[in-house]
């Protein structure tokens, strides 16, 4: 739009109707299609839109609910702005995590861009191949697309992509909150530098958020290298409506001590069963997802959902989905789900809240309570898509036989109890602020080699230069670059070589790793561990916590002692580790917990409130959680006199717990953590207090870092030399030290300072 | 080559901005032009081999800054004064012997563009080549009163056996068409095609007639065909210079590169064998290019034995019989010599401009043994660049005495072409090794 235009337009008597200016803003065949839709006015989120995006070249966050008009208000003052523009080039570079809401926005915006004779293309691995060849040969108008997309081509096709994407007005990311933090969305951050860099001129960022916790931090993200943060349109209200269930189930008297999946004793009406059978009935017949947190889960309740669809004598529509499971099936899946023909629910670990894309259910169903807001928001995020639709959210909880000489932990109910602090943060509007992530290094290995292949052979100084210009690749420092190439160059990585004069060019290793197709995508992996005892698995599980040799975690009803943890490998080598009664709730997650939702948790034990979302059961649990509370005077103590053992509650999440424990661990003493706190094994109360007051506040992070085992999580960190990783890891807890001595003081009992 | 023709002023400019700026210049290379005799001896041979009707093929290694480019273009120029037609283009990241993405025809394209010979020998030569033979066959036509179209395809017979000959024939037959019509549309088409500038055969078909056009896969077979048209226009052969070839080194896909290796091993096959006539191939490249056991020519096995140098050879005892010539490094001596020669041009060879002494030279290169070690004279690249900027002060502030300047030269280490690194001093990036 040429600020000839723009001025002539602001110059027209703003009309009197408190409808505001945007309309008068916009392209004339814009305006076009707007009286076209029937609309009387313009939403609010549109008019500020308008304003800010015509007001200026700056980068725009706009946050608003789902359906509240958000696409439109970016694209109508873009689409008018890039209407005239004789340019070779694309305009508008749209980028979506998921395929299946491309298909939507592009449905929505074809009569749009028709009017204004904008080529629109969608560019995914599903897309028709004729639109998107003929925008290769006349480069012009919108392209929709999602960042393996974007890596795909400049990868393979480095000269297209400048062609394509070397003079872009605006770039719009979609459902940014989604990126901020994980690995795709560093990801994401790399590949917007490096369109950026194909530019003369910066285009333009807009930014399209759900409503979500830190704005500021969004901004920054969004704005990468820009001098100034995005301006940021904050618009209230309109957010779907959210019908929710949580339901409690109790596991028989003798059932399986570990409360864990059973296979099919068909009389033992498990906990896991009756869950089966409730959801057999509520979800048959439609889309649905149901997380059920690990894969002897999903397998159980997959295949007990099978057995009864059998005995009923119906075809199955519910199918497992998890990271074992061999690729064909989940595709299988995946397409039987995005196809829409046949009613399928997909029972997940977490795989499928994550990038993978099938579109829009009707239901999300979870079992265990909610870990993390910023999931939890995810997987709702995918009902109720549709117009005037809900979302909806069935929490299946699991408890144990209330015995009168069940373990303490288990009197306060943490499942009912977490589930309702959990939806308390969701309505707040909180989400796990972002940290350091730790996929930063997994990501820079793999920009680093993609880096390669898109420019050719290149200097360390110009690879560091390019990746660690902006955003989250600049906490990389020089030396940490350095020793990341080191270990990428190393003869067994063999990753990376050095051309004579000094040029980093892809080793052997670091070739086959590029042309595989899996390479594009930088998704979370649902990794569990197998624990292993004499030569024998166990099982599998997730771990979140950090893992020490001496750790103990707690599986199939026992305690367990870590003495050895091959990294690489996923193996932790266990001995039995016998103190008496072990708790039997379920504290399996594949998220760690946040402070703030710990927090949550005393606030709802110490409150009285009556959530009707609730069942019988639930509600009953409650109460009886609140009672013990108070019975166990937990107002003012943060210990739990389990005979031999002892709870200390610190209302920390999981960082906090986790590293207390390496703390003591290191120290000697066996202790294990849950969701709240700690449990020290074998330290009767009196003793652990000693424990405790003994502490000196938090020593040196590095000292503790030194005995952490398990540091290669993400996809590719095993190429990272372990010394970066902890020294990354390190970093990371730094912060915590304070809070964590403010702590320890708290738990002796001292004045906190 | 040390003949003392007369340097001429303007000249002079340009070898001296050129040596200054690091590249080689295109006129003067005689004055320069030091030791290295031997290897200078057996490209001669083989450009009379070439001249003679047969065929030849060698890679020139040599370090980076080593003087390679130089020598190159040393070897085109004698080409050129045997009356050779030669082509030449630099590899780079866009432009290889084997693709499937108009890399190659890049590659082939650029080279054309260079075409020279010795009456144009600064390159757009193609144009020049065409109207010879054409105006030839129109000679012998008028001669013989016979269709000029008749002498042409008559002439155009042997070409027309070679793959692609058909088309190749038809477009020069066009430009033919184009210059008796006053068409110079159509004969700028038909010198567009022969250049594979054409993108589509929709657009070669509209504008020329045929179905075909020059793209990655032939490549190889319209060199051959060049070949084949030079002798015809009269000249006595095609020189194919390719320079730069690390870049193949540096592809980053195993399997691109090993396609290439295919391609110059076909190459290597018939040149040796003697299946072509009166084409040779210079491929200009790095030690790394050649011999790294994962990346380098070497690594294909089949190119390893046929370029495998003689064992017996051993710095001193130098063989010139295999296909790989070494670029041996200067001696101290030479680059002596060197010095003297830039001196001389300085001086438009008139003894008594000279702008420093003997000592001077001697004194010179003392320095850059010191400051960076008696590799110095190994690339001279960068102490030519140093010795010819200390000249230019000389000449420009007459009162100065060398001997004050000579301690405050810098030589720089060769960074190679990635200069554009903007990171501050003392960076452990900037040194950064494996």
């Amino acid at each position: 739009m040429s600020p000839l235009q723009l001025t002539a337009m602001m110059n027209l008597p703003r009309s009197s109707s408190e409808g505001g200016s945007g309309f008068d803003l916009l392209h004339p065949q814009i305006q076009r299609w707007v009286r076209q839709q029937g609309w009387s006015r313009l939403r609010d989120v549109q008019e500020q839109a308008i304003a800010a995006i015509c007001g200026s070249d700056e980068d725009v966050l706009i946050s608003a609910a789902t359906a509240a008009g958000k696409t439109e208000a970016a694209f109508l003052p873009l689409l008018g702005a890039s209407a005239k523009r004789e340019q070779p080039g694309v305009a508008i570079l749209y980028v979506a995590p998921l395929k299946a809401l491309i298909n939507d926005q592009f449905r929505r915006l074809e009569d749009l861009c028709d009017k204004i004779e904008l080529p629109l293309v969608r560019w995914h691995g599903d897309a028709p191949q004729g639109p998107k060849t003929k925008v290769m040969k006349a480069p012009a108008g919108v392209v929709l697309i999602t960042p393996e997309s974007i890596e795909a081509m400049l990868l393979r096709r480095p000269a297209t992509a400048e062609a394509l994407f070397g003079a872009l007005d605006a770039i719009i990311i979609d459902e940014l909150h989604s990126f901020l933090q994980g690995p795709r969305g560093l990801h994401l951050s790399s590949l917007l530098n490096r369109i950026e860099l194909l530019n003369d001129r910066r285009p333009r960022r807009v930014g399209l958020s759900a409503t979500i916790g830190d704005l500021e931090f969004a901004a920054r993200w969004l704005s990468g290298t820009a001098p100034k943060p995005a301006q940021i349109l904050a618009v209230a209200g309109g957010a779907p409506p959210l019908k929710v269930q949580v339901r409690t189930y109790v596991e028989p008297p003798d059932g399986d001590p570990s409360g864990d999946a059973e296979l099919d004793d068909p009389l033992a009406e498990s906990a896991l069963a009756k869950i089966a059978q409730h959801a057999f009935e509520a979800l048959r017949g439609s889309n649905n997802l149901f997380f059920a947190g690990s894969r002897a889960n999903v397998e159980t309740l997959a295949d007990r959902l099978r057995t009864i669809s059998e005995n009923a004598h119906v075809p199955n529509e519910f199918f497992p989905h998890h990271g074992s499971l061999s690729k064909g099936l989940r595709e299988e899946l995946e397409l039987r789900l995005k196809d829409g023909r046949l009613p399928t629910t997909a029972v997940a670990t977490t795989t499928l809240e994550l990038g993978i894309d099938i579109g829009s259910v009707v239901a999300v169903s979870q079992l265990g309570a909610p870990r993390s807001l910023a999931s939890l928001r995810q997987r709702l995020g995918r009902s109720g898509r549709r117009e005037g639709s809900s979302a909806i959210f069935r929490n299946y909880l699991r408890e144990p036989y209330p015995a009168a000489d069940a373990d303490p932990l288990d009197k306060l109910h943490f499942p009912v109890i977490q589930a309702v602090a959990a939806l308390n943060l969701l309505r707040s509007k909180f989400v796990e602020p972002p940290e350091t992530d730790p996929a930063l290094l997994s990501v820079s290995v793999h920009q680093i080699l993609s880096l390669i292949v898109q420019l050719g052979a290149l200097s360390a100084g110009k690879l560091y230069a390019t990746l660690c210009r902006q955003g989250p690749f600049a906490t990389l420092t020089k030396t940490d670059f350095v020793d990341l190439l080191r270990g990428m160059g190393n003869g067994e990585v063999a990753l990376i070589e050095q051309a004579p004069d000094g040029s980093l060019m892809l080793g052997p290793e670091g070739e086959k790793l590029t042309a595989s197709r899996d390479f594009y995508a930088n998704f979370s992996t649902d990794e569990e561990w197998r624990l292993v005892h004499s030569g024998r698995t166990l099982g599998t599980l997730p771990i979140v916590n950090a893992l020490v040799v001496g750790s103990i975690i707690g599986f199939a009803g026992r305690r367990w002692r870590a003495t050895g943890v091959d990294d690489k490998a996923k193996i932790v080598e266990v001995v039995p580790h016998n103190t008496g009664r072990v708790p039997k709730f379920d504290r399996l997650g594949q998220e760690p917990i946040h402070d703030r939702l710990a927090a949550e948790l005393r606030a709802v034990l110490l409150s009285n409130d009556l959530p009707d979302y609730l069942d019988d059961n639930a509600k009953e649990f409650l109460a009886a959680g609140r009672a013990a509370f108070t019975l166990l005077g937990l107002q003012k103590s943060h210990f739990i006199d389990a005979g031999s053992a002892t709870h200390v509650l610190t209302w920390r999440g999981t960082s906090a717990n986790s590293l207390l424990a390496v703390l003591l661990t290191s120290m000697g003493f066996a202790c294990e953590t849950f969701d709240v706190g700690i449990t020290l094994t074998g330290c009767p109360i009196d003793d652990a207090v000693d424990v405790i007051a003994s502490l000196d506040g938090c020593p040196p992070i590095d000292d503790l870092g030194r005995f952490v085992e398990n540091l290669v999580v993400e996809k590719y960190d095993a190429y990272v030399p372990e010394d970066l990783l902890r020294r990354l890891w390190v970093r990371r807890h730094q912060p915590l030290r304070g809070p964590m001595t403010k702590l320890i003081r708290e738990l002796a009992g001292m004045a906190s300072d | 080559m040390t003949e003392r023709t007369p340097i001429r002023p303007r000249d002079r400019d340009t070898i001296v901005q050129a040596l200054a700026a690091g590249v080689v210049p295109r006129v003067g290379l005689q004055h320069i032009q030091v030791g290295r005799m031997l290897e200078v001896g057996a490209l001669i041979k083989d450009i009379d081999r070439i001249a003679d009707g047969g065929s030849s093929c060698r890679f020139v290694i040599g370090e980076y800054g080593a003087g390679k480019t130089f020598f190159l273009s040393l070897v085109r120029l004698i080409a050129l004064e045997r009356r050779c037609v030669t082509i030449h283009a630099d590899l780079a990241p866009d432009r290889r012997i084997h693709a499937t993405g108009g890399q190659a025809r890049g590659l082939y394209a650029e080279a054309i563009r260079n075409m020279a010979t010795r009456t144009k020998p600064d390159g757009g030569a193609l144009p020049s080549v065409v109207e010879r033979f054409i105006s030839d066959c129109v000679k012998v036509a008028h001669a013989e009163k016979r269709p000029v179209e008749q002498v042409i395809d008559e002439r155009l017979a042997s070409i027309q056996e070679l793959v692609g000959g058909h088309d190749f024939a038809h477009v020069l037959k066009c430009y033919w068409q184009g210059s008796e019509d006053g068409n110079e549309a159509l004969k700028a088409s038909a010198l567009r095609w022969l250049r594979a500038e054409f993108p589509t055969k929709t657009e070669a078909r509209q504008a020329l007639g045929v179905r075909s056009i020059i793209d990655d896969a032939d490549v190889y077979d319209s060199l051959k065909l060049l070949a084949c048209f030079t002798r015809l226009a009269g000249y006595t052969g095609l020189l194919v210079v390719f320079d730069e070839m690390v870049n193949i080194y540096k592809l980053q896909s195993s399997q691109a590169r090993n396609q290439n290796f295919e391609q110059i091993l076909r190459m290597v096959n018939d040149m040796l064998q003697g299946n072509s006539e009166g084409l040779g191939f210079v491929f200009g490249g790095t030690p790394e290019f050649l011999m790294d056991s994962r990346r380098g020519l070497y690594s294909y096995e089949a190119l390893q034995s046929r370029l495998a140098e003689n064992q017996f050879a051993t710095p001193g005892l130098v063989d010139f019989s295999g296909p790989v010539v070494r670029l041996q490094n200067l001696s101290p001596e030479e680059f002596l010599i060197l010095l003297g020669n830039i001196r001389a041009i300085f001086a438009l060879g008139d003894p008594a401009n000279h702008l420093v002494p003997d000592e001077a030279l001697d004194a010179f290169m003392a320095h850059c043994s010191q400051r960076i070690g008696e590799a110095y004279f190994r690339t001279p690249r960068n102490t030519i660049k140093a010795f010819v900027q200390l000249l230019a002060i000389l000449e420009q502030n007459p009162a100065l005495d060398w001997r004050t300047l000579i301690g405050s030269v810098a030589v720089d280490d060769d960074p190679g072409e990635d200069v554009a690194t903007a990171i501050d001093g003392d960076d452990e990036l900037a040194t950064f090794e494996l």
